[in-house]
């Protein structure tokens, strides 16, 4: 594909949201709630959308397609239990964070930690949990962008220049007007994402396997076998099966739907979006293993399979790569922003105004941006290895939140000493490449800050108004949702 | 926790047991698409169409939108 095809397509797609961006914009209110939760008042498709753009990444083209490539269908195994764990958490959690963030006016996940252990501490926490993992789930993003530009121009499109591309088209959306504009740039991205990928599987169908891909599956019946190790199977899942409660850039849209109605057409719309998408994924990477085995990179194989494409079908494929890519990250920015000002600045800054904390926050979305991209820069390893990473490090908030909700005796101590032993375990052990008794370090980490949780709370006294938060949003929810 | 989120709950750790492991004991060598493929297909989409049915209940008090 040439290099002018591509910068125009990519002209084409940054002009498009940017008008969504500024359409969004002349709407925009005053204050942290309406900057980064649009005052609460999103419809069910718009936050279907952009939770479906936010969760699915460039990790789903890039690296889900590569991992299949290379490991076969324990992939789908992989992605489908994440797609199944996330609607199971969404049915218990949404409503209690739908609830709790209207009655405490709440803007950041971290915050309803600070409000339910009454403790800044916790909120500070967890926020500086989630700004040290997120920053490489970010940066995978721009380096799935960077490695696919350069494979499709033949490398006229260097792999730093595709992530500056990137990095500037998620500044833009998400800086303007924040969520609204990256709740309307992410609805058409994710537009673009599942339209683009029904096209390409047409082709695939129609055009590279005339015979029939599941004859074709006949040659490589080892793909179609569950060839993973069950540790390796739970090391990946594990910490992606919490996504909707550990990652804040999800957590948060819980908050913005306008209603308990909007709230359920987020939920049922996402699960489409993930169903189909995910299959769709996963039978690229076949595709792609049998039409053109022994790539030494498994992360090119959809850059591979997008050489065999007409060239006007493999840009707005690459275009929708890109789309997943950036939806994700601004997103992921947009909070690490929000939180860096609500749950770390006002802990030590606690009577700061609302318009201080807010330009803190707005000038930290460049700051962010630019971390990530050098970063990126580095190359880190397989991409679906980083990612989850990241997860395994954010799983370590789990005991807390799940504490938070379902157990009274659960304390402040024990939330901060649980996110700190778990975090450190964890980054101990990927940095140190331990894998104790042959599993990952997501499952030792959740085991050790489960017990530092339960230890530490259980030694210390809860906060005196936990009854008032369980009583608040239990009768919240039941006034609200009519269960 | 209602009732419904408790059966939620017990239906969720049934899942989750299927889920590993028909596909790594009984289906671990069947190299068609017939075997963990479709496996995995089928217990995701059972799972998200009886969270479309949990979700059913949800009453609706209003609330007004601005980004539709």
């Amino acid at each position: 594909m040439s290099p002018s095809m591509i910068i125009a397509g990519i002209a084409a797609w940054f002009t498009v949201g940017s008008l969504l961006s500024w359409h969004a914009r002349k709407n925009l209110g005053e204050g942290m709630i309406e900057y980064f939760l649009a005052d609460r008042k999103v419809g069910g498709f718009i936050s279907a959308m952009t939770y479906s753009a936010t969760t699915y990444s460039a990790f789903m083209m890039v690296g889900l397609v590569g991992l299949t490539y290379s490991s076969g269908i324990g992939s789908l195994g992989f992605e489908m239990t994440y797609l199944a764990a996330t609607v199971i958490l969404m049915v218990i959690f949404a409503p209690r964070y739908w609830a709790a963030g209207r009655i405490f006016r709440l803007v950041t996940p971290s915050e309803l930690l600070t409000r339910r252990y009454g403790s800044p501490m916790t909120g500070a926490v967890s926020a500086i949990l989630c700004l040290v993992m997120l920053v490489p789930y970010a940066s995978v993003q721009l380096m799935g962008i960077g490695y696919l530009l350069e494979v499709l121009s033949g490398g006229a499109i260097p792999f730093a220049v595709g992530m500056l591309i990137a990095a500037c088209v998620s500044f833009v959306f998400s800086w303007w007007a924040g969520l609204r504009s990256v709740a309307l740039t992410d609805a058409l991205q994710a537009v673009v994402m599942i339209v683009a990928s029904l096209f390409l599987m047409g082709f695939i169908a129609l055009a590279l396997f005339p015979e029939g891909l599941p004859e074709a599956l006949g040659s490589r019946q080892d793909l179609l076998k569950v060839s993973w190790s069950f540790p390796m199977f739970l090391g990946l899942t594990l910490p992606w099966a919490f996504f909707a409660v550990t990652n804040p850039q999800v957590v948060q849209r819980l908050y913005i739907p306008a209603s308990v109605r909007n709230l359920r057409r987020m939920i049922l719309g996402f699960s489409a979006f993930g169903f189909v998408y995910t299959v769709l994924c996963v039978v690229f990477g076949l595709a792609a293993a049998v039409k053109m085995p022994g790539l030494e990179k498994a992360d090119n194989a959809m850059a591979m399979l997008l050489s065999s494409v007409p060239s006007p079908l493999a840009l707005v494929v690459s275009l929708s790569i890109m789309a997943a890519a950036v939806s994700t990250m601004n997103s992921v920015i947009l909070t690490l922003s929000s939180m860096f000002g609500r749950d770390v600045v006002r802990t030590f800054l606690p009577h700061i105004s609302e318009k201080t904390e807010l330009g803190i926050c707005r000038l930290l979305i460049p700051v962010i941006t630019v971390i990530c991209f050098f970063f990126a820069r580095m190359q880190l390893g397989l991409i679906a290895v980083l990612s989850s990473m990241a997860s395994g490090g954010l799983l370590m908030q789990l005991p807390t939140i799940l504490g938070a909700f379902f157990w009274k005796r659960a304390t402040a101590a024990g939330a901060v000493s649980s996110m700190i032993a778990g975090g450190l375990a964890v980054g101990f052990m990927y940095v140190q490449g331990l894998k104790p008794l042959g599993h990952w370090p997501p499952v030792w980490g959740i085991l050790v800050s489960g017990a530092v949780f339960i230890a530490v709370s259980l030694a210390t006294r809860p906060p005196i108004d936990t009854e008032d938060f369980f009583s608040s949003v239990e009768s919240y929810i039941r006034d609200s949702f009519g269960s | 926790m209602t009732q419904r989120e408790k059966t939620w709950v017990l239906f969720s750790i049934l899942y989750g047991a299927f889920n590993v492991i028909v596909p790594f004991t009984v289906l671990r060598d069947v190299g068609t698409l017939a075997g963990a493929f479709l496996f995995w297909n089928l217990i995701t989409a059972a799972v998200l169409l009886a969270g479309a049915w949990v979700t059913s209940g949800w009453k609706d008090r209003g609330g007004k939108e601005i980004l539709r």
